[in-house]
């Protein structure tokens, strides 16, 4: 009987997006070292086994601001220049460390990697990676899951069903103008699961959803097969939907922990370490002559990074992918113990194990992580366990067991409380105040045209980036707090100008216009998904 | 579609199948075995709408002034209302806002004591009465407070009400009344360094790891 473990890859990223380089080179930099780092070495990745003829299945979820950034032609062009300017560095790294054999190799090595980022991005993919993803989704190597428009964390508008149908619905337009495909499943943001978000979904014709352990097995009725089967939502009888319903699969509780927790394999010292760069290091104005970086800049990442986690230990890359392949082997063996177990315990049905893998730790966080992707993959295409696509393992819905799910996230202390806490709580009130006024004007100015229906689409793009969970979890972290904070208030007193404009009949068009090219995510947003259903 | 007015005396020359074939155009749905005065009204009533001369939309001034971009977000909207989140099971996050006028009235007056959250427990949505309430003082000038839950509780609101030294109140604004998560069953026998039995299906699936974490999260917290 077949096993089943389903790799969840989640890839999301803040819309940060600025024509100013130089200002914004840290922010900038955010993207393009995720660029470089996790999309290109996945899409890579997936070429190789479709040439070696290797089947592989996977979810992945692409939020829409990183499709909107990785399509944006400034973006692209952005890019290029920022790699062209780690191959200049490199070069003189390179001449730099003539004399350190060990370094020298490594320097050789991000410049070569640098060069190839180049070519794979300008002359084999034709800067075009969204169209890498949806190829591999056609041939059904991948199975892609919609999310929220801007990521926003639905609990905290939970009594707003008028939001989150709009984060949904921009969320599946994003998906079908991206990929050109209505998606089965839909990837809650930091999982967060808030009653009442199952009927949403299931009136777009959403198949299946992805939530952390705590909202089913915290669920009134305890799930027979535990995490190893997806469940179906109880769904309001009084609604014609209950003749349908919604699956929900539930993560595997230690996937997380394994990669990133506090004793996690990423942290080995052979692997490299992320947070030793050259250009922290070296003095500042050889990083102007190398031209990685303008005077008056601050100092950015080179991604030239020649040690390892241990103390002052020069990175083995020979090492570090040996140890790729013990740990890819472990962490199968550990899923395929649980499924295993998980067998003896249920009969005829096939258990399936659901691995949520935040994309960060695929590249940025954790250098070594794709290839110890690539590893797991191959581990798992060589036993009796198979690879699965979520909606594949699902059949038929009605033979699922009816819970009740129990709110709960994958964030914080497991309900989200990272999002809402005394650093970033000051912003909630902004959001859910603009949230009522955003439906209110949808349902004032239905019929609007020309001048007033600009002002309200700005107006719902800058509610939505507002709406972000990007912002409040930057700030708890401590990643640019300032920058999350200035750029949420911006959205907010956009949203405000907007507002005041519609009551005062007055708009600045020159405003109007530099914001509209500013932040081009969705340009086809329509108002009025805010508008209450009636 | 060409909209034409519709009078009485033509349609009541139509068929029934005609009437409704007119009103799938106008957009009217029609549910099975409807009466056809009821659809002729239906129609003359949209018909009349579609009658209507559009109302003029004001021009809008294109040449407002650019907002300046140093502006910081304001710290009041000028109205009274009160707001609830529910943070985790165990904590909820409350915000309100107080109009100037509001505020006025209550800090001028000599009779003012003091403002406080009433919190307030109900058994259901419907219920006007609370089954438990307790008061926490605020200052004036707060705008935010963490609320501790109690377990077991059902329904929250919480109002933001001033009390004067007459022992006179004044319930200033009133939260939605929220919905809070039933503890889980299983939670009630987790207790710590008690070993708690689960199906083995549920232990694979880390139902031990989670209660464990729970408990280290929350404690009593959940407790009924």
């Amino acid at each position: 009987m077949a096993k089943n473990l389903i790799l969840t890859i989640v890839g999301h990223q803040g819309y940060i997006r600025h024509e100013n380089e130089k200002d914004y080179a840290l922010q900038n930099d955010i993207l393009f070292g995720a660029i470089s780092q996790t999309y290109l070495p996945l899409v890579n990745m997936f070429h190789r086994f479709e040439n070696e003829g290797l089947d592989f299945k996977l979810a992945l979820v692409l939020s829409p601001s990183l499709c909107s950034l990785l399509d944006d032609e400034l973006i692209k062009s952005q890019y290029i220049r920022w790699l062209e300017k780690r191959i200049s560095f490199g070069e003189k790294e390179v001449v730099r460390l003539a004399s350190d054999k060990e370094l020298l190799k490594n320097a050789e090595s991000c410049l070569a990697k640098a060069k190839k980022d180049l070519s794979d991005f300008t002359q084999v993919y034709s800067q075009n990676l969204i169209k890498e993803f949806a190829y591999f989704a056609g041939k059904g190597n991948l199975e892609l899951l919609a999310t929220c428009g801007t990521y926003a964390f639905l609990p905290h508008f939970g009594d707003m069903t008028e939001i989150l149908n709009a984060q949904v619905e921009v969320g599946l337009y994003s998906h079908r103008h991206y990929f050109g495909m209505n998606p089965e499943g839909f990837y809650l943001p930091f999982m967060g699961y808030t009653p009442g978000i199952e009927q949403v979904l299931r009136s777009y014709g959403i198949k299946y959803s992805i939530v952390d352990i705590r909202s089913v097995l915290f669920s009134e009725t305890v799930p027979e097969y535990g995490i190893f089967a997806p469940v179906r939502c109880n769904l309001d009888d009084s609604t014609s939907l209950s003749k349908s319903s919604l699956a929900l699969f539930c993560q595997d509780f230690d996937t997380p922990d394994d990669i990133a927790g506090d004793n996690c394999f990423s942290s080995n010292p052979v692997y490299k370490n992320q947070s030793k760069d050259a250009a922290f290091d070296l003095p500042f104005q050889s990083l102007v002559d190398s031209a990685l970086i303008e005077e008056g800049m601050p100092r950015i990442p080179s991604y030239f990074r020649y040690w390892n986690n241990s103390e002052n230990g020069i990175y083995d890359s020979n090492q570090a992918e040996l140890q790729a392949q013990k740990d890819a082997e472990s962490f199968f063996a550990a899923k395929k113990a649980k499924l295993d177990a998980a067998e003896k315990c249920m009969g005829e049905k096939a258990p399936s194990l659901l691995c949520v893998i935040d994309a960060k730790t695929l590249g940025q966080d954790w250098a070594e992580g794709c290839i110890w992707l690539e590893k797991l993959i191959r581990a798992a295409s060589a036993s009796d366990v198979s690879l699965s696509e979520p909606a594949a393992v699902i059949g038929n819905i009605f033979s699922l067991q009816k819970i009740t799910p129990y709110p709960g996230a994958a964030q914080g202390n497991s309900y989200g409380e990272d999002l809402l806490d005394s650093s970033n709580d000051w912003m909630i009130r902004y959001t859910r105040k603009m949230s009522e006024r955003m439906i209110d004007l949808s349902d004032r100015f239905p019929n609007e045209t020309g001048l007033k229906v600009r002002l309200l689409n700005l107006g719902a793009k800058e509610l939505m980036l507002a709406q972000s969970g990007e912002w409040s979890m930057m700030i708890h972290n401590g990643d640019f707090p300032e920058y999350a904070a200035q750029r949420f208030k911006e959205a907010i007193k956009a949203f405000i100008i907007v507002f005041d404009a519609l009551g005062s009949n007055t708009v600045s068009t020159e405003w109007l216009t530099n914001l509209e090219k500013e932040h081009l995510i969705f340009p086809w947003m329509n108002f009025r998904i805010f508008s209450p259903k009636k | 579609m060409e909209q034409k007015i519709l009078n009485l005396a033509y349609l009541e020359t139509l068929s029934s199948a005609d009437l409704i074939a007119l009103a799938d155009d106008y957009g009217i749905d029609i549910p099975d075995n409807l009466n056809r005065r009821f659809i002729i009204g239906e129609l003359l009533e949209v018909s009349q709408e579609f009658a209507q001369p559009a109302p003029k939309a004001a021009i809008m001034n294109e040449n407002g002034e650019v907002p300046s971009s140093s502006a910081e977000l304001p710290s009041s909207f000028n109205e009274t209302e009160i707001s609830v989140i529910l943070r985790n099971p165990a904590w909820a996050f409350v915000y309100w806002d107080i109009s100037v006028e509001g505020l006025k009235k209550i800090s001028e007056s000599s009779r003012f004591r003091n403002l406080v959250l009433r919190v307030s427990y109900f058994e259901s949505e419907e219920s006007s009465n609370p089954v438990e309430y307790y008061d926490l003082q605020v200052a004036l000038s707060d705008r935010a407070q963490y609320v501790l839950l109690e377990a077991g509780r059902k329904f929250l609101r919480v109002d933001l009400v001033a009390f004067f030294t007459d022992g006179s109140c004044d319930s200033l604004t009133i939260s939605k009344k929220i919905t809070l998560p039933k503890t889980p069953a299983i939670l009630a026998k987790a207790f710590p360094g008690q070993e708690v039995e689960v199906p083995e299906i549920l232990e694979v699936s880390g139902m031990k790891h989670l209660l464990k974490s729970h408990y280290e999260k929350y404690r009593q917290s959940f407790e009924e």
